[in-house]
């Protein structure tokens, strides 16, 4: 009897072309070791270069699971945060991704609530960034 | 041609009499017939791969989607949408998690494009917008990450898909 753990990877890739990334970079791929590795080699994960996360609520622990994603991802080059609601917390994990991610060359954070403390850490996360 | 009926065979030795034209909605078969020149009339067609009970199923779906149009081709860009799923489909697919996967990988099999399309999109519906957890207790998958792997992953876990 098969179960979704079970079935060969090609019928994961099929189900997972119907989800969307950010469900697949953080939740799916968050379930266990098998779907993490399906995931990793999943092409268009794989190939993903522009993150567009406009306009998806994305604050706290949401951007603190995908702070952990980008850290260790060398392919995505563009990241767009633009009209979430990001605050100044929010700032420590997005300097966390800068410290440790050098492929990302485009953050775009346009009308976010980011304030001067915000700033101050991503400030931080910019000089350590090479 | 209208009206004739080939045999396809399950694994499991049943028979069953389909019309050739909701048959050939699998490309698999339709191959079979077409390029390898099987006939029609007296030869059985055994699918090794499908048990009687999915056979049933799927010759189910087929003849209820007899006359639709060709699906579309696979396009990367195409819109994920997850709710276009018809009524009928919904119902024929409350079926338990087994035979939902059992039909996924015999509608891949047989090369039902339609058939994998709705039964691959049922299982997404029911990951989407869903945490790891949830995900794991609706497909009783085993959380197999080491503590330190976890540790991370438990910091993470308050999070939920907008609706």
């Amino acid at each position: 009897m098969y179960s979704f753990l079970t079935v060969p990877i090609d019928i994961i890739y099929r189900i997972l072309d119907h989800l969307d990334i950010l469900t697949i970079l953080l939740s799916l791929r968050n379930v266990c070791t098998r779907f993490n590795i399906v995931i990793d080699d999943y092409r268009p994960y794989v190939t993903l270069t522009d993150l567009n996360l406009c306009e998806r609520h994305i604050n706290g622990s949401k951007l603190q699971r995908l702070s952990c994603v980008l850290k260790n991802n060398t392919t995505i080059t563009c990241l767009d945060l633009q009209q979430n609601e990001l605050v100044a917390d929010d700032a420590k994990y997005l300097s966390m991704i800068l410290k440790e991610n050098h492929s990302i060359t485009t953050l775009n954070l346009l009308i976010n609530e980011i304030d001067s403390q915000g700033m101050q850490y991503l400030a931080d996360g910019l000089c350590h960034n090479q | 041609m209208a009206g004739n009926k080939i045999k396809l065979q399950s694994n499991d030795g049943d028979t069953f009499d389909v019309d050739v034209e909701i048959a050939k909605q699998s490309a698999t078969i339709k191959t079979m017939l077409e390029d390898l020149g099987m006939s029609e009339e007296d030869d059985v067609i055994p699918l090794p791969n499908v048990n009687s009970a999915i056979l049933k199923k799927v010759i189910q779906w087929a003849t209820h989607h007899k006359d639709d149009p060709p699906p579309p081709e696979d396009d990367e860009n195409r819109e994920k949408n997850l709710s276009d799923i018809s009524s009928w489909d919904q119902d024929f697919l409350k079926v338990d998690q087994g035979t939902l996967f059992e039909l996924i990988l015999a509608a891949n099999y047989l090369d039902i494009k339609g058939l994998l399309d709705v039964t691959c999109k049922t299982v997404a519906n029911m990951i989407k917008g869903r945490t790891p957890e949830e995900i794991r207790r609706q497909f009783n998958i085993k959380n197999d990450f080491t503590p330190q792997e976890e540790e991370q992953i438990k910091k993470e876990n308050e999070w939920c898909e907008e609706k």
